[in-house]
């Protein structure tokens, strides 16, 4: 009796680890905020990568060197998620990760190898999203906390130093994003809220006041938002992906005219980044069951497709993927 | 009132109305159409929630999706009871399913397991205990009566208030499963064989019922509690033996020793928490604004709960199912010689009648002095809560008077007041069915998206489980949402952390300081959580108005690793639901040796024969 005990506590104690996987759901993503980029090596151009969650290794190619490199970053059971964005102004994507469940941020900046800056902010339920609301060349470190409907961005004030500035804004199943929406060069803060398709954007300029901001219909329940400067003038148009019909519907910020191109597969991740370095970002999808991108690139109406042999369960390393699984 | 040992339906009527003439056709007559009739009538019932998008936006149709979600994440990090839901309080975390009954969250996590998509496993934790309902329903009825009368009967708790209310307005499916072990542990006590010194089949049963119905929903299981002493007294009236008393007392006790894991903790450790404060003091749940047929005399100012829960629909609903059950009553209360004469058990009646009027009545202002009496009674918040046992005790009495019309068809009688009865049933059902059902159709249903993010995104803050460690008179004060503070803080800005593990119940890392420090947590400090710098214990000390974990730490390099782990009460708990599961599975192996023996025997004796 005793080793079928045993053997029964065995299988009950170890029943996660043979259903790691299937104690996921399926995978949902709702923003995929790539406008941030990931330009490693500073030449302007969109470098491809992808994220293993499960081993925190980054897989990417470098365009300057057409070389492919793996890199793991931590090697604890925890695990990170990228927030690429350019955090000391030198052009270059820094290689930057959050612990979502404790709000760690670690920031391996590209002028300072060797050297980590590490903070937390945001804790467990809150969005780390970069953000440059001063206008300089550098993003900081920011976080949406959902369930408060509230942001704390950080800014640099030339005087007292790096600050930080509570903004109430949004409500919890918003996919909100940082972008500069009317071209000044300063982040502003968006959401879109699928309840009623709305985009609901606070400005900068306007000190973040509600009552100032921008309210545009544009999208449906269970659309991905892509949001990115697509036409090169400044401005970060409204884009999202739907993928039950794998349509990419714009809206320039310039004009409000609208657009909408056929691209990409129904399992597909979207993303968006200027692979060619003539300004203008690229349609970008990640097939995870295939482990291949697919590029569009719509101003020379060509489409390439890349196979990358990395392990399953990668996921494109922009910032910021908001997903559930 | 002689039980008769062997016979299979105890209370069934003498002359058994269902005995079919040669080819005789009658509405529900073969097994095979009363299953089809009573899964036809559960996929109307159950089917707007299972097939139309999402769930119907009144009530609180957001916390069971983030609680679900929640629990479910806590569960597969390792935490197989998870009473600390790390997400909770914007990230300092609260013990909810200390207090919170767990065992829909359970079966949330098998649906999901199976259906990998959060909003399609919420869905099914709302249409399984429906479903559950009604097997477990069928069976007390079926019990008690004919075959056609419980298929009819079920109908009513197909449409039920309690059924609709709580699926489509409250959203409270552990309200809906709590139905079906309510229905299972009366059926266990009304099997008792008082020819037997333990009855092993009802003391098994009882327990079972009674413990699933503690870990579905505490409140309805301390109802069950209050009015299992009255039915205690009809049952020992119709038992008339000690053997009864020691049956009951045994298998409730089993019941809640088998729980206990839940009950104990969740009675003793409240006073950690500010829940009484919160369910008796918020407007929007004091009981006593939440009598039904009351609305004429309130505003909506009064309280928060007029705006927010439809009353008018709960007094509605529930006065068109006291009708159908009233009108059922009248037919036996006017026939009770015939009552006497036909039913074996016919205290059963009086019993049924009288629990029923005293859990509709318990709905009601009529009852104030016995909630004003029974201060725990305070804490249930809802006296609507009594639609569950009006349910159970209704649809019984609708059973016996179904079975009684059926043999005063049989009598040389003018049937055309029956028939009256029969229209006028058969209209409360249509209205009933009307304003359950297709009144739902108006109001608004939450977007898909929207419910799935209210899960996690934890929507919803729990308050009622913020820890009252402190004491701190003024903690509404303190909002965690709007703290952005960090989750591990030092007092020297310079020290190193290392984070090795991050659970919802375990945190560990390295920490590095040249000078001795205070960390200070963003966790709320609750009995239970436990701090080890260098595997050592350390004193935690609660953080005085906030009521976060701080702890001392030495000079140098140190492993601190942070547990949430069993406070006395809960290891003694879970010892005691040990204990009882051991007894349990010996009694249930003990039955199932027995049925064998006596089926053996059986064969034996037919085979001789």
């Amino acid at each position: 009796m005793k080793p079928v005990i045993l053997l029964l506590t065995l299988l009950f104690t170890s029943v996660p680890l043979f259903i790691s996987d299937l104690t996921k759901d399926k995978l949902i993503v709702f923003s995929s905020l790539s406008n941030y980029g990931t330009d490693f090596d500073g030449d302007k151009i969109f470098d491809l990568a992808v994220w293993n969650p499960q081993t925190n290794t980054l897989y990417f190619q470098l365009t300057s060197d057409n070389k492919f490199y793996e890199k793991k970053f931590f090697d604890t059971r925890i695990n990170y998620q990228p927030v690429f964005a350019d955090y000391d102004g030198d052009k270059k994507t820094d290689f930057a990760f959050f612990h979502p469940d404790s709000g760690q941020w670690i920031i391996n900046l590209s002028s300072s190898p060797g050297h980590q800056k590490k903070e937390f902010l945001g804790s467990i339920g809150d969005f780390p999203i970069p953000t440059n609301i001063d206008g300089d060349t550098k993003y900081e470190a920011s976080v949406w906390r959902p369930s408060a409907g509230a942001w704390l961005v950080t800014y640099k004030d030339e005087n007292t130093g790096e600050q930080r500035k509570f903004i109430s804004y949004g409500v919890y199943q918003d996919s909100s994003f940082s972008a500069d929406y009317d071209g000044d060069g300063k982040t502003d803060l968006g959401a879109w809220r699928p309840d009623d398709g709305f985009w609901h954007i606070v400005k900068s300029g306007t000190g973040f006041d509600f009552n100032q901001s921008e309210h545009i219909q544009h999208g449906k329940e269970w659309d991905t938002i892509v949001p990115n400067d697509y036409d090169g003038d400044g401005r970060c148009d409204l884009v999202l992906w739907r993928k039950s019909n794998q349509t990419w519907y714009f809206k320039y910020a310039k004009d409000g005219s609208q657009n909408e191109i056929k691209f990409g597969g129904v399992n597909d991740i979207p993303s968006s980044g200027d692979t060619d370095g003539d300004g203008i970002p690229e349609l970008i999808t990640w097939d995870p069951n295939d482990k291949k991108w697919n590029i569009l690139n719509f101003k020379k109406q060509e489409t390439l497709t890349y196979k990358w042999n990395v392990p399953g369960g990668c996921l494109p390393a922009i910032s910021i993927l908001q997903k559930i699984e | 009132m002689e039980a008769t040992q062997g016979k299979k339906e105890e209370n069934q009527i003498q002359s058994n109305p269902d005995a079919p003439k040669q080819n005789e056709y009658y509405f529900l007559h073969s097994r095979a159409e009363r299953f089809v009739f009573i899964v036809l009538c559960l996929i109307l019932a159950a089917g707007p929630i299972l097939f139309l998008k999402s769930v119907p936006s009144h009530a609180d149709w957001h916390i069971h999706m983030e609680r679900a979600y929640n629990f479910k994440r806590c569960f597969w990090q390792g935490q197989y009871y998870p009473r600390w839901i790390d997400a909770q309080g914007s990230g300092y975390g609260l013990a909810v399913f200390n207090f919170y009954a767990p065992l829909i969250y359970y079966l949330y996590v098998f649906f999901d397991l199976l259906f990998r998509n959060a909003i399609l496993s919420v869905k099914w934790i709302h249409v399984a205990p429906m479903i559950l309902t009604t097997c477990t329903g069928y069976l007390y009825l079926r019990r008690h009566g004919s075959a056609v009368s419980t298929t009819l009967a079920l109908i009513f708790v197909i449409f039920s208030p309690a059924f609709h209310i709580y699926t489509y307005n409250t959203n409270w499916p552990n309200s809906t499963l709590a139905i079906a072990f309510v229905y299972l542990t009366l059926y266990g006590l009304d099997i008792f064989d008082k020819n037997k010194n333990i009855d092993l089949k009802s003391l098994v049963i009882t327990s079972f019922g009674y413990a699933g119905l503690v870990l579905s929903h505490i409140a309805t299981a301390f109802c069950f509690t209050l009015l299992s002493v009255p039915y205690f007294f009809f049952s020992i009236f119709i038992y008339k033996t000690r053997k009864f008393l020691r049956n009951f007392i045994l298998s409730l006790g089993l019941g809640t020793a088998l729980s206990s894991f839940y009950l104990i903790p969740a009675s003793l450790e409240k006073k950690f928490v500010h829940a009484d404060e919160v369910i008796i003091q918020g407007p929007l749940w004091d009981y006593l604004k939440n009598f039904l047929y009351t609305y004429l005399d309130r505003d909506r100012s009064e309280g928060y709960a007029w705006a927010m829960f439809d009353h008018r629909y709960y007094e509605v609903s529930n006065a068109l199912f006291g009708a159908a059950v009233l009108i059922c009553m009248f037919v036996l209360i006017l026939n009770m010689d015939k009552v006497k004469l036909y039913f074996s058990e016919s205290l059963r009646i009086n019993t049924a009648i009288t629990m029923f009027a005293l859990s509709f009545l318990m709905m009601t202002p009529v009852s104030f002095f016995i909630w004003i009496m029974i201060k725990p009674l305070h804490t249930i918040q809802f006296p609507w809560r009594f639609t569950t046992f009006s349910l159970v005790f209704g649809s019984l009495v609708m059973l016996f008077a179904f079975d009684l019309i059926k043999t005063l068809i049989k009598e040389k009688i003018n049937f055309s007041g029956y028939k009256f009865v029969f229209f006028s049933i058969v209209f409360v059902l249509s209205l009933l069915v009307y304003v359950n059902y297709i009144n739902m159709f108006h109001w608004k249903w939450v977007p898909e998206e929207s419910l799935l993010k209210s899960a996690v995104n934890v929507l919803w803050s729990n308050n009622e489980y913020r820890p009252n460690i402190n004491g701190d008179p003024n903690w509404r004060n303190f909002a965690p949402g709007q703290d952005f503070s960090p989750s591990i803080a030092s007092s020297n800005p310079d020290t190193e952390f290392k984070l090795l593990e991050w659970k919802s119940y375990e945190r560990m890392f390295e920490v590095f300081s040249p000078v001795d420090h205070r960390i200070r947590l963003r966790t709320f400090s609750f009995p239970g959580w436990n701090v080890y710098i260098d595997k050592k214990p350390v004193n935690i000390d609660t953080e005085q108005r906030i009521g976060a974990i701080s702890f001392q730490v030495p000079s140098g390099q140190h492993e601190v690793k942070v547990k949430f782990e069993h406070t006395q009460i809960r290891k003694t708990a879970t010892y005691i639901s040990f204990g009882a599961l051991i007894v349990f599975i010996y009694l249930l192996v003990k039955l199932l040796e027995k049925k064998k023996n006596t089926e053996n025997l059986k064969t034996t004796n037919g085979v001789t024969v």
